[in-house]
C-alpha cells in the first residue's frame, strides 16, 4: 500500500517536471542569440561610452590632460561640488534616517502617503525641482521678497545648489532604509529599552549595526547623485563659471565652449567616481546579503 | 515582588483589547496567561512591561504604584517568542548588555560584569557558546541566551511571551521542565503568556485563562480543569465533546437522552463530555435515556490511552472517548462495532453566546 502510493507520487511527479523542462529550455540558438543580443547592447550603449570618455579625454597626451584636470575652472568646479557633497549628504543621511525610524517604528495616520510623498524627487523632473526653488526664492516669490529684505540669498549660489540638491537626492537613504527597518520590526530595539538602555543608545547600538550596510549603500547613492545631478543644479545655479558650476555643469560649459579634451578630461574624472560607487555599492550588497544569510541560518 | 493590576482597560480605536483585567501575582509565584490568539494576553504583558501604556487602571510593584513609569524604572525581564537577541553581538555581550548600558553610579565593574555572566551562562547551560553568535546557536539555545540576558539585570519580574512558541515539539518540552526547575531556584515573579493549555498548565502554579480581553477563570491548574466557570473554559481546556441540546423542566435533552441539571429556564443548551468521562457498554445495559447508541468508526491505539472515534447512529455526531489499554483490552472493542455510551460527568451550560 505505501510503496504504491510512493510510486505513485514519484510518476506524477516525473510527468509534472517534463513540462516545466520544456518551457524553460530554449532550443540552444535562441539562448546564444538573446545572450549576444544583451551582449551588444550593453557594449555598445553602456562600455563603449565610458570607454571613449577615457579615450578622448587622454587623445592628446597625458600632459593635456593633467592640465585640464587643473585648471582654475575645473579645480574651482570639483572644489564646488565636493562642498556641495559634503553638505547634502550628512543632511539627507540624518533626514533619510529620520524618516525611515518613523515610518517604521511608529503608527500614525497618513503614514503612507508619507512614504509615498518621499518618493517625490524620484518621480519629478530635476528640473523642475530647480525652478521650485527658483521660484520659492528668488526675487519674483513673497518668500524671495523677504529673504531679500533681510539679505539672505538662496539662488544663484551655493546654498541655493545644496538646497537643489538635498530635495533631488531626499529618498535615497531613507528607501534603502526602510525595507531593512521593516523586516526587522522592533523587538531588538524593545528588548534593549527593557533592558534599560535609552532610546539613543539603542538606537546606536542596536539599530545602526544591523542597518549599517543599507545606510552606507544609500549614502553612496546620494552622494553620487548629488555629484552628477544636472537638471535642478543647472537651473538653480545661474552658471557662473568658477563660482555656481558643479562639475556636470562644467562639463557642458566646456562642451559648449568647444572645449573637448577639458569637457572628457572632467567627464572621465566623473565616470572614475561613478565606477568607484558602483564598486563600493556591489561590496555592500554582497555584505548584507551575507549578513541576511548568516541570520536565516 | 509582587503585582497586582487593577483596573487595567484599554482600547485600539474602537477595539477594546483589555476589559476591566484585575489580577494579583504574589511574589514568587509563576502564573501563565492562557488564552486564543487575540485575546490581548499580549498586549497585557506589554502594559506590564511599560512598552505599552493602559488607558485606564493602575499597576503596582509591591505596592508602589508604577502604572506610567517608564520602561526602566519597572525592572522587568522580558523574553519574546523570536528571541529578539541583538544580532551583532556575541552570546557574552547579549548578556552582559542590560549591565553595561547602567549609568556609571550603577554599573559594576568590568570584572564583576564578566563574572555574572559566567554565572548566568552556567545556569543556562550555555558555557561553552559565550564568543559565538546568536545566528549559530538552535532556536532552543537562544531562547536560553534571552533568559539569561533578561534575569542579568535582575528583575524585579519575569515577563514571557509565548517564548516557546517559535521551537519544536520536543525542544518545548524539554526547555518547559527547564523554566520549571530553574523558576524553583530563582523563585522569581513570574508571568508566561501562552495560548498553549499544556505549556500552562505543566509550568504555572496558577492559570488565568483570558478570552477578548477579559478574565474568565484565576485557579491552579487542577481548578481550572476540574471545575471550569463556563462554557468557553471548557470548551477552551483540553479536548471536550460538546452536545447540543435543550433544557426544559431542569432537564436537558438531546434526542431520547435525558439528564437533571441545575438550570431551570427554557433554553438552548450545550452539554460537554470529557473523552475520559465515558463508559462503553457492549450491550445495552444503560436506561435508555442516558446513554447513545454508537459505531466505532477509528482506534488509534498509539500512546498510553486508547483514542476512540464513534459515530452516534440517531444522529450522526462523531465522538471521541478515551480510554486506558486495561478497559479497552477487557472491553475487547474491534472497529464497526456498536456500543452503548454512557457519559459518566456532563456538564451543561446555557447556548446564549455559543
Amino acid at each position: 500500500m505505501t510503496e504504491l502510493s510512493l510510486s505513485q507520487k514519484t510518476h506524477n511527479f516525473a510527468r509534472v517536471k517534463t513540462p516545466m523542462k520544456l518551457v524553460l529550455t530554449e532550443p540552444k540558438w535562441v539562448q546564444i542569440l538573446l545572450s549576444l543580443i544583451v551582449v551588444a547592447f550593453i557594449s555598445l550603449f553602456l562600455i563603449l561610452p565610458l570607454i571613449y570618455i577615457f579615450a578622448a579625454a587622454l587623445s592628446s597626451g597625458i600632459h593635456i590632460y593633467l592640465n585640464s584636470i587643473t585648471s582654475p575652472e575645473t579645480l574651482s568646479s570639483i572644489y564646488l561640488t565636493l562642498t556641495v557633497v559634503a553638505t547634502v549628504v550628512p543632511l539627507n543621511t540624518f533626514f533619510g534616517v529620520l524618516l525611515a525610524w518613523t515610518v517604521t517604528k511608529y503608527h500614525f495616520k497618513g503614514k503612507s502617503l508619507m512614504i509615498t510623498l518621499a518618493d517625490l524627487p524620484f518621480s519629478i523632473s530635476p528640473v523642475i525641482g530647480g525652478l521650485i526653488f527658483v521660484l520659492l526664492f528668488g526675487d519674483h516669490g513673497t518668500l524671495g521678497k523677504w529673504l531679500m529684505a533681510h539679505n539672505i540669498q538662496l539662488v544663484f549660489n551655493t546654498a541655493g545648489i545644496v538646497i537643489a540638491s538635498l530635495f533631488v537626492t531626499y529618498p535615497f537613504v531613507a528607501r534603502e532604509l526602510i525595507p531593512v527597518m521593516e523586516s526587522r520590526g522592533t523587538q531588538e530595539e524593545e528588548a534593549s529599552l527593557i533592558l534599560g538602555a535609552s532610546t539613543l543608545r539603542t538606537f546606536f547600538k542596536v539599530t545602526v549595526p544591523n542597518i549599517k550596510w543599507g545606510l552606507l549603500y544609500g549614502i553612496i547613492l546620494c552622494s553620487a547623485r548629488t555629484i552628477g545631478d544636472f537638471g535642478a543644479v543647472s537651473v538653480i545655479s545661474g552658471h557662473i563659471v568658477g563660482q555656481t558650476n558643479t562639475m556636470p555643469l562644467q562639463v557642458e560649459a566646456f562642451y559648449n565652449g568647444y572645449q573637448m579634451e577639458a569637457a572628457f578630461a572632467l567627464s572621465s574624472l566623473m565616470s572614475v567616481v561613478a565606477l568607484a560607487s558602483l564598486a563600493l555599492k556591489g561590496y555592500f550588497d554582497w555584505k548584507s546579503s551575507r549578513t541576511r544569510s548568516i541570520d536565516i541560518k | 515582588m509582587s503585582i497586582e493590576l487593577k483596573n487595567i482597560s484599554k482600547s485600539y480605536g474602537s477595539c477594546q483589547i483589555l476589559n476591566h483585567i484585575n489580577l494579583t501575582i504574589q511574589t514568587g509565584e509563576l502564573v501563565a496567561l492562557l488564552g486564543p490568539s487575540g485575546s490581548g494576553k499580549t498586549s497585557l504583558l506589554r502594559v506590564l512591561a511599560g512598552l505599552e501604556y493602559a488607558d485606564e487602571g493602575s499597576i503596582l510593584f509591591h505596592g508602589i504604584n508604577l502604572t506610567d513609569a517608564p520602561i526602566k524604572k519597572r525592572k522587568a525581564g522580558f523574553v519574546f517568542q523570536h528571541y529578539a537577541l541583538f544580532n551583532t553581538m556575541t552570546i557574552r555581550e547579549n548578556i552582559a548588555y542590560g549591565l553595561k548600558v547602567k549609568s556609571r553610579k550603577f554599573r559594576p565593574s568590568k570584572r564583576a560584569i564578566h563574572e555574572k555572566v559566567d554565572q548566568l551562562l552556567h545556569l543556562v547551560r550555555l558555557e561553552p557558546y559565550g564568543e559565538r553568535y546568536p545566528s549559530q546557536l538552535s532556536g532552543g539555545q537562544r531562547q536560553r541566551v534571552a533568559l539569561a540576558r533578561a534575569l542579568a539585570i535582575e528583575p524585579h519580574i519575569l515577563l514571557l511571551d509565548e517564548p516557546f512558541g517559535a521551537l519544536d515539539a520536543k525542544v518545548r518540552k524539554e526547555l518547559r521542565q527547564w523554566l520549571r526547575q530553574l523558576h524553583r531556584q530563582v523563585k522569581m515573579t513570574s508571568l508566561l503568556v501562552t495560548h498553549d493549555q499544556e505549556e500552562a498548565f505543566e509550568v504555572a502554579d496558577r492559570i488565568v485563562i483570558i478570552n477578548k480581553g477579559q478574565i474568565e477563570q484565576i485557579g491552579t491548574p487542577s481548578q481550572v480543569y476540574e471545575k471550569p466557570v463556563n462554557s468557553f473554559v471548557y470548551d477552551f481546556i483540553g479536548h471536550v465533546n460538546r452536545v447540543r441540546g435543550t433544557i426544559r423542566d431542569g432537564q436537558f435533552i438531546n434526542g431520547n437522552f435525558k439528564i437533571p441539571v441545575e438550570n431551570t429556564g427554557s433554553t438552548d443548551g450545550i452539554a460537554f463530555i470529557r473523552p475520559d468521562q465515558f463508559s462503553i457498554k457492549a450491550a445495552n445495559g444503560h436506561a435508555a435515556n442516558r446513554a447513545w447508541p454508537a459505531t466505532i468508526t477509528h482506534i488509534h491505539p498509539a500512546g498510553s490511552v486508547i483514542r476512540l472515534e464513534l459515530e452516534r447512529q440517531d444522529d450522526a455526531q462523531s465522538i471521541e472517548v478515551e480510554l486506558t489499554k486495561r478497559e479497552f483490552s477487557q472491553l475487547s472493542l474491534i472497529k464497526s462495532q456498536r456500543v452503548f455510551l454512557e457519559p459518566k460527568q456532563i456538564k451543561v451550560f446555557a447556548a446564549d453566546g455559543l
